[in-house]
């Protein structure tokens, strides 16, 4: 959507009309027409958007995607995330300096690669992984390395055939059959206060990790008083060792799309966003594609099933690799064309949201799971999981096991279980959600996946009898510091002085005062950590000296001296 | 005289309501969860409802003041709320998904709470 005004002097300037959030977009498409943005191109947006040149810079400067200097034609980015160190990353980024004859961060004299380290990519569960340009490739070997740079050489494109993982999509709820727009259908039947009732009544909760109730905020969505409301479906997955919304988004998309479109209607929203994590752009076209048949169908656009008035587009918008994005305010900040830092709360983005009007965020699996309450009901969704956590998770396992991939397991379910499932075999630990969750010793594997014990968006890394977990949380330090917006103190001074602590530790030069002082910071950070990044930043490091105290040089006195609460 | 519903999970608010509406003739009924006020409503007679809207949860009014219209409950709904200016919540009145006939944002002074409370009576 663009207009023409008349410039300064006389000539026509196109300016988008959402302006301010046309940025990214903007920035986007020079980076990806030039391979970096210039102060020449960033002045010129600038103009455009009426914006000043700074507030170009420090968006460019926030996404680990947007690029302000020259890099290679082709950037080829080895994820390092837990699951690819586990699987050998680190021997992946020597085939690759090894072939290229430069080190990581470097380019090619002749400019045409930059080789370079990034976060999980989602392909944990075909480990090591590598994105070249905007391709995913998976199960990367040194003989995989050498065809990829013989590609560059020759100019030849590259071709990759990413197998699917082969676990049989079968599951209780998400995964269970169901006809196409049958949950839209029930839903327009229905009526809007009555969907709302549902999906209140079903006890959803939301599936990104958070566990906020769907029904309540789409209840105080729909009451907010204003003409416009948006519908935000969070596809901006980046929490390390998750993979579950890619899955869905490729072989589930239809089923998000219509739990978008049944959102518009209980909201009362006529725009919905997709917002697509930087890493998931290969997914482009085929999401294109899939929109573009909602809309001959009738199920996208004006008047949706031939209900008057009931009008809902859903437009796609591409994150930049920022993993802090996950975040519903970061991504509201995003989404209007800023820097991903996240907002004080309240307001609520239920009230205030993209560009201030009410606006409803749900994680890609909740929007699927909502489509089967609609077509089967809430009593039939909560026969499925516990009293406190009704239905089913899709989660990704990664790691040491026999079967990485998605699966669809009820809550309720134990680790051990889980275990079994994956064909994982002599397990030390398991991570469960992430680099924000926690590390759950062998003693804990009967604890249960759900709100009430073990929370987690979907992540669940397995790790192996031989692996040491002081290497795990310094992993996770890593990237956190790396992720992190450095908006608030707590988070930007506090994950060094982690990273710091976990080396200590390693190096068996941590007193048990350091430690308590670690434990203090942790908590100062879980309170004073404006989002959940920062809240949870130093989760896993501390269950990691927590539960597995045999792994670090510490007197014993000193072990006896910590005392740890949880 | 008008009977009237007080829905609140803040006891003082509930006391102060009642003392106020009380002193103006009014016999007021209290309330502090769904479930107790679904009691008091289906033994009906009641002139008016007052409704907070976050009890247990967040939306319980909202929930609360849809299933009372569906049931066919004729007394007019006011919520009594303290998200609203301040908190940069505003609802909007929607017979659809907030079937209520006025808003009165807490804190509240008596006379406005008596004020609102007859205007909405009168009309009815």
């Amino acid at each position: 959507m663009a207009k023409k005004i008349e410039g300064k002097n006389g000539q026509t300037i196109i300016v988008p009309v959402e302006k301010r959030s046309a940025l990214l977009p903007m920035l986007q498409k020079v980076q990806e027409k030039k391979g970096y943005i210039s102060d020449k191109d960033m002045q010129e947006i600038a103009d455009r958007l009426r914006i000043h040149p700074v507030e170009v810079y420090s968006v460019v400067t926030f996404y680990s995607f947007l690029n302000a200097e020259k890099k290679g034609k082709h950037i080829i980015r080895v994820s390092n995330c837990m699951p690819n160190e586990l699987a050998g990353s680190h021997r992946i980024i020597n085939a690759f300096e090894k072939a290229l004859k430069i080190k990581c961060s470097e380019t090619t004299k002749d400019g045409k690669v930059t080789l370079e380290m990034t976060g999980c990519i989602g392909m944990c569960d075909k480990a090591p992984a590598v994105m070249v340009d905007d391709l995913l490739v998976g199960n990367v070997t040194p003989k995989t390395v050498s065809e990829i740079v013989k590609c560059f050489k020759s100019g030849k494109k590259l071709e990759v055939k990413n197998t699917s993982d082969k676990i049989k999509r079968d599951g209780p709820i998400v995964f269970s059959p169901i006809g196409p727009y049958e949950g839209l259908k029930k839903a327009v039947e229905l009526g809007r206060s009555e969907v709302l009732d549902v999906v209140r009544g079903s006890n959803l909760k939301g599936r990104g990790g958070a566990g906020f109730p769907v029904g309540v905020k789409w209840n105080l969505t729909a009451t907010a008083s204003s003409d416009k409301k948006f519908v935000v479906c969070n596809a901006d997955e980046g929490e390390p060792g998750t993979f579950k919304d890619k899955v869905l988004l490729e072989e589930y998309l239809p089923l998000v799309l219509e739990g978008m479109v049944i959102a518009g209607f209980a909201v009362g929203s006529d725009t919905g966003f997709l917002y697509l994590r930087g890493e998931y752009k290969c997914m482009v076209p085929h999401i294109e594609k899939t929109l573009a048949k909602f809309r001959s169908a009738g199920m996208l656009g004006r008047n949706i099933m031939g209900r008057d008035g009931f009008n809902f587009d859903i437009n796609i918008r591409m994150g930049s690799g920022a993993y802090v994005c996950g975040e519903e305010t970061a991504l509201i900040e995003s989404l209007e064309g800023n820097r991903g830092e996240p907002r004080n709360k309240p307001p609520f983005p239920v009230n205030t949201g993209y560009t201030g009007y009410p606006t409803t965020v749900n994680n890609v699996e909740t929007f699927a799971s909502v489509v089967h309450i609609m077509a089967k009901g809430a009593d039939w969704f909560k026969k499925t999981g516990t009293e406190k956590s009704s239905g089913s998770k899709l989660i990704s396992v990664s790691g040491d096991c026999g079967k990485p991939g998605v699966y669809e397991v009820p809550f309720g379910t134990s680790i051990a279980e889980i275990l079994k499932l994956t064909g994982a075999k002599n397990v030390k630990a398991v991570q469960v959600g992430g680099a924000a969750g926690s590390c759950v010793p062998k003693k804990d594997f009967n604890k249960k996946l759900g709100y009430e014990d073990l929370s987690t968006g979907g992540s669940i890394m397995i790790f192996g009898a031989k692996r040491k977990m002081l290497d795990a949380a310094e992993n996770f330090l890593r990237f956190f510091k790396e992720e992190s917006c450095g908006q608030c103190t707590p988070c930007r001074q506090g994950v060094p002085v982690f990273l710091e602590g976990v080396k200590a530790v390693k190096k068996g030069e941590c007193s048990a005062s350091y430690m308590k002082d670690l434990m203090s910071l942790s908590e100062t950070m879980q309170v004073a950590s404006k989002c959940g990044l920062g809240q949870a930043a130093s989760t896993a490091f501390m269950s990691i000296i927590k539960n597995f105290p045999n792994e670090y040089k510490l007197s014993n006195k000193s072990k006896k001296e910590m005392k740890f609460n949880g | 005289m008008s009977k009237i519903l007080i829905v609140d999970d803040d006891q003082d608010i509930r006391d102060s309501v009642k003392m106020v509406l009380e002193s103006k003739g009014h016999e007021v009924e209290a309330a502090s969860n769904v479930a107790e006020a679904e009691k008091i409503i289906r033994k009906g007679g009641l002139d008016l409802i007052l409704l907070d809207i976050m009890m247990d949860s967040p939306d319980d009014g909202i929930a609360l003041a849809r299933k009372i219209k569906k049931d066919g409950v004729k007394a007019p709904i006011v919520m009594l709320s303290g998200v609203g200016q301040v908190t940069g919540y505003h609802y909007g009145k929607c017979d659809e998904v907030l079937p209520c006939i006025d808003f009165i944002e807490k804190p509240v002074t008596p006379d406005e709470l008596i004020s609102k409370v007859e205007a909405v009576l009168g009309k009815e």
